[in-house]
């Protein structure tokens, strides 16, 4: 029989053996001073668990013994039957605690969503979800739920956010620039007999937008700073590019810009932030995570590129098609549209030469991007034709000053005017 | 109330000295009544040898020995009558026994087995109490009850030297006067607390003083001498059931052992104080005297000697049965009636204790 | 039918246990021959005899350690502390032994007592006495947790914790005793423990209280409909320890926000336990966080602040907007 060292409680893990009354082969009655050992308290003799004989000592004199490890090992032989260290547990106890229950009432199962008659729906949804559908303006008690007893789940959310509207055409767009702000086609005012103004209830998509806008517009002191980029490098640099990938896997501008961008933030952290103004801090990002604006019937999203710095141009191209694609097709999850940490805005194709875009709360930067369209400009005090782009940049004067912010726009214009700079500063 | 110093107000109460020469009557002690007193206490300090090595050996946990104090709590017991109450503090498994409660439940108590509490219906006996003192007034509202019920009966607490410097002593005391409760304070004086001494617990001579500023009687008695405690308490209980009480009763031993299982006496006392006690064994001088007076040889003391050990084995084997238990016993006995919260949680606990199992 | 304040209420349960059982016996300081420091046994001791009704000497411990003693005995106590502030004095015999008699002893013994003492603000009372301690209590298992609010329900939910096998704690708000009266039947009825009640519908918001902070709470519920259109449930609770949850759960399904309202102070107040009760059982269901308007997180304020520091109607109509415009 292995006799372990026993954990008595009292914070007891080890002791020390001091001396053994016992050695190997000698035969020893139960109770009889088997052992002494020291612990922090005091020196204490162990009496033998079991009459027996001692067949082998595992722990001498100065040696540490830990509570569960086997100290001796007895033999039998001597036939001691009564007081067995360990009780068999099979044998029926007439001391047997019986432990009897006696519940007085059952809880009353709550599995039935309640509804008051004549009041309100409730429906099932968790906070997370509630912020989701506030957030894309949709009204929960218009969502089939495809959750257990027909809770609303984050994906039904979203899918309803997707069928308001019509389905965004495509219309003609510069060549030059994909993403489009296309913007949502105003409700059509019932035609009224007398001549009274109509008034339309602000709501869903329309009113989301109106509280983002007003969220950002009273918070970031907003100013906008414009650039003018000659494009001709630019345009040539776009088509190498597109010749070395091939047609399916042609890119607009935006992956460029994009790159330039998202590399020229490092050298500039104060555009890459967020002011919190409850803890009063501004919060420099580690990632440079890109959002680009796509504007799109079920509302103004802003898919987001991490770690744009990361990618290359043909990464980014492909990316941004992805996430593009996935914004139409609501199909985009919500770290696709969460999380950047400056955006890019394209307003060009449609139309505006310059522009101020809001920020995208609570970022501190937005950079609008025009048209690409030939433009009367200076060489050699020679007035040519040129490919030009102007850039806009909106900054939040609270964090960013005019200088960091202009200072930005030339860096930029450098990297789009010239592919040599573009090498060797971004790649 | 008798003028006078405090050690002749309160002198020490003997019938047997520590050689086991009377030096009283035996008054309500029988010679055959003695023989089973002396059987029982060999068992009660062989039970309690056995338990100190359980907990050694790593069957039970903490275990707090009663060795040197065996006459003074089988004399208060045998003191009471079947309608009396006894209320224990922790060390009181002898006077616990005498009235009922089996020995296991000492190991119960000390291994933290759910039944070390759940005192036999027949047995007018309180769970032992941890908390220091906490039992007297416990005592006080059993002894009130029984008057307020018109019972002819009365109850016995006990407690040590320290539980006599807590707050709530003095508060147990002074409510059983006022309201002249059916109750015997006995005091188990063993003269450590822990590492504490007499001395330093108190700055009175004697704790039987205090009765006193109670304005009730107070008795001081050799606790080692089974004689003279039976018979004081006796004789104060039957008192006590005529509405004379309370009364304080100092019962001055010692304790043989230590503290507990958790404590080493070596580092605060003297050998040589508990080499002078253990001349004042109670089983010793019983023994003496038995023997002095014929009732008993050295044939029949080995005998009682290994019928104690089986006795003492008997115990084991009744212990060892019961640790089969079960732990959903814990939720059953919050309030009379399960509440629902703790329905669910208590099969929450024995889905979780099934699992551990396997 | 009679209209009783609380205090004529409490006294006329006392009246009819004393009566009917005599295993009742009332003890705590200046219970006798003072009728009780708000005089809420008065006049028992003049029908009953000193003993059943007990002027105790001056013993917090005393009086709560020997109820236990005694209702082990078999008797059936009802002691009082002054003030629920001084029952710290008394912890061990509350927590370690009344709670544990029947749980140590695996049934073998109980210990039916009710600790009565009164307690709340808004009184302008010493030091200590007005603490609202009743989480302590909550948090230790064995002992039932009682607080009336009205009249009607102090004399049923007295009674039936006298006659409940358990230790019943029982707070009476003090500022309550005499604040108004309720149609009280003449016969001994209970109110039974561990079920709330629901003292007005509504489906915009649950407002759950007890004690001291009830008229506040339903003076808020009432400006809530007058001045904003609300219709709020109102809920109070009667009960602390066993929980009601089942009616707070179902409150809270129906009309998805809920406001708790103690004057204890905040942090491990009993509204945290409801808060995380309610977002455990109802988070499906919930359309804004749980507020707590309670006492603030200091000691019990000087009384020249009282008022600032104690929740009040406004704070609770504010918490119902705020969980409402959520």
């Amino acid at each position: 029989m292995e006799w372990k060292f026993p954990d008595v409680g009292e914070g007891l893990h080890e002791a020390q053996v001091v001396a053994w009354h016992v050695h190997e082969g000698e035969r020893v009655a139960r109770d009889e001073p088997l052992v002494d050992v020291e612990t922090d308290k005091s020196v204490v003799t162990i009496p033998a668990p079991v009459s027996g004989v001692v067949e082998k000592i595992l722990y001498h004199e100065g040696d540490t013994v830990h509570v569960g490890e086997v100290v001796v090992v007895f033999g039998d032989g001597s036939g001691d039957a009564s007081g067995p260290v360990t009780a068999p547990r099979s044998a029926p106890a007439p001391a047997r605690v019986e432990a009897a229950p006696r519940i007085v009432s059952p809880e009353a199962p709550l599995s039935e969503p309640r509804q008051a008659s004549d009041e309100r729906e409730v429906v099932l949804a968790t906070p997370a979800v509630r912020r989701l559908a506030r957030e894309l303006g949709v009204d929960l008690r218009r969502v089939a739920g495809s959750g257990e007893r027909g809770r609303v789940l984050a994906d039904d959310v979203r899918r309803a956010a997707g069928a308001h509207g019509e389905a965004a055409e495509p219309g003609t767009r510069s060549a030059f620039v994909e993403a489009v702000a296309e913007p949502v086609a105003p409700a059509r005012p019932v035609a009224s007999a007398d001549t009274e103004d109509e008034r339309v209830p602000l709501v869903g998509v329309r009113k989301r937008i109106a509280e983002n806008m007003v969220r950002s517009w009273s918070h970031a002191v907003q100013v906008t700073v414009v650039e003018e980029v000659v494009a001709d490098e630019l345009v040539a640099l776009r088509e190498r590019i597109n010749a070395h990938l091939g047609p399916e896997e042609r890119i607009s501008y935006l992956p460029i810009i994009t790159k330039a961008v998202a590399s020229l933030l490092s050298r500039f952290p104060d555009l890459n932030a967020s002011l919190d103004d409850e803890a009063g801090e501004i919060v420099r990002h580690r990632h440079r995570n890109i959002g680009i604006a796509v504007d799109d019937p079920g509302g103004l999203l802003v898919p987001v590129v991490r770690d744009a710095d990361r990618l290359s141009i043909r990464e980014l191209g492909r990316e941004l098609a992805r996430l593009i694609e996935g914004a139409r097709a609501h199909t985009l999850t919500a770290r696709d549209l969460t999380g950047s940490t400056f955006t890019i805005t394209n307003f060009g194709s449609i139309g505006g030469l310059v522009a101020t875009p809001i920020i995208n709360h609570p970022d501190v930067g937005i950079l609008g991007v025009g048209p690409i369209r030939r433009r009367p400009v200076v060489r050699e005090e020679v007035i040519v034709p040129a490919w030009v782009l102007y850039v806009s940049l909106t900054f939040d004067h609270r964090v960013v000053d005019g200088g960091t912010a202009s200072r930005f726009l030339v860096g930029l214009g450098e990297l789009l005017a010239n592919p040599a700079a573009f090498i060797a500063e971004v790649l | 109330m008798v003028a006078g110093s405090i050690a002749e107000q309160f002198p020490l109460l003997q019938r047997l000295n520590q050689d086991g020469e009377l030096v009283g009557d035996l008054g309500v002690v029988t010679p055959s009544g003695f023989l089973e007193v002396y059987r029982a206490m060999v068992m009660l300090r062989r039970f309690d040898e056995r338990a100190w090595n359980l907990q050694r050996q790593g069957v039970i946990g903490t275990y707090a020995p009663f060795k040197g104090q065996e006459a003074a709590q089988l004399g208060a017991a045998h003191a009471l009558d079947e309608a009396d109450w006894l209320i224990p503090t922790y060390r009181d498994w002898a006077a616990s026994w005498a009235r009922g409660v089996p020995l296991e439940h000492g190991l119960f108590f000390a291994k933290g087995h759910p039944a070390m509490g759940a005192v036999p219906e027949d047995a007018r006996v309180l769970p032992a109490q941890v908390v220091i003192a906490a039992q007297t007034l416990h005592g006080v509202g059993i002894a009130w009850s029984l008057k307020l019920r018109r019972e002819h009966a009365a109850a016995l607490v006990t407690f040590g030297d320290g539980a006599a410097s807590q707050g709530d002593t003095h508060e147990a005391m002074n409510f059983a006067s006022v309201f002249e409760v059916p109750l015997v304070f006995f005091c188990e004086n063993n003269h450590w607390a822990i590492s504490v001494p007499l001395e330093r617990q108190m700055h009175a001579d004697t704790i039987a003083q205090r009765a006193l500023a109670y304005g009730i009687e107070g008795y001081r008695v050799d606790g080692n001498d089974y004689v003279a405690v039976v018979n004081l308490v006796s004789e104060l209980m039957a008192r006590a059931r005529e509405g004379e009480g309370p009364f304080l009763v100092e019962a001055v031993t010692y304790r043989l052992g230590a503290h507990t299982t958790a404590d080493d006496p070596a580092k605060y006392r003297s050998s040589d104080e508990e080499q002078r006690w253990e001349e004042r064994d109670p089983i010793r001088r019983i023994e003496r005297f038995l023997m002095a007076q014929g009732l008993i040889d050295e044939e029949q003391v080995r005998a009682v000697q290994e019928q104690a050990l089986d006795e003492v084995e008997e115990v084991l084997e009744r212990f060892h049965r019961a640790l089969d238990v079960e732990p959903a016993v814990l939720f059953d006995h919050v309030y009379a009636e399960l509440t629902p919260q703790l329905a669910a949680q208590r099969d929450r606990f024995v889905a979780r204790a099934r699992e551990v199992e396997r | 039918m009679a209209k009783l304040t609380m205090a004529q209420a409490l006294n006329q349960a006392l009246a009819q246990a004393l009566e009917t059982d005599d295993r009742v016996v009332i003890l705590g300081e200046d219970v006798g021959r003072d009728g009780g420091v708000f005089r809420i046994t008065d006049g028992l001791l003049e029908r009953f005899g000193p003993d059943r009704v007990i002027d105790t000497p001056l013993a917090e411990s005393g009086i709560v350690g020997t109820s236990v003693g005694l209702a082990m005995g078999g008797m059936r106590p009802v002691a009082e502390i002054q003030f629920f502030g001084f029952i710290y004095e008394t912890m061990d015999q509350i927590a370690s032994q009344a709670a544990r008699v029947r749980f140590r002893s695996l049934g073998r013994f109980q210990a039916p007592l009710v600790i009565r003492t009164p307690y709340g603000g808004g009184v302008k009372a010493p030091e200590i006495h007005s603490d609202s301690l009743e989480a302590l209590f909550v948090h230790t298992p064995g002992i039932k947790v009682v607080t009336p609010a009205n009249p009607y329900d102090a004399k049923g939910l007295l009674l039936a914790a006298i006659d409940d096998p358990d230790p019943v704690l029982f707070l009476e708000p003090m500022r309550l005793y005499r604040a108004f009266r309720d149609e009280v039947p003449e016969e001994a009825y209970r109110v039974p423990l561990g079920v709330a009640n629901v003292v007005r519908e509504g489906r915009d918001v649950t407002l759950i209280g007890w004690g001291p902070s009830m008229p506040v709470v339903l003076q808020a519920a009432d400006e809530l409909v007058a001045r904003y259109d609300v219709s709020p449930q109102v809920v109070d609770l009667r009960t602390l320890s066993p929980l009601d949850e089942a009616t707070i759960v179902a409150s809270v399904q129906r009309t998805q926000r809920a406001v708790v309202v103690h004057e204890a102070q905040r942090t491990g107040g009993l509204g945290a336990e409801i808060a995380a009760l309610i977002q455990e059982r109802a988070f499906l269901y919930l359309e804004a966080p749980v507020q707590r308007v309670s006492g603030y997180d200091t000691p019990y304020p000087m009384t020249m602040f009282e008022d600032l520091w104690l929740p009040d109607v406004t704070q609770v109509v504010s918490a119902a907007l705020a969980a409402i415009r959520y």
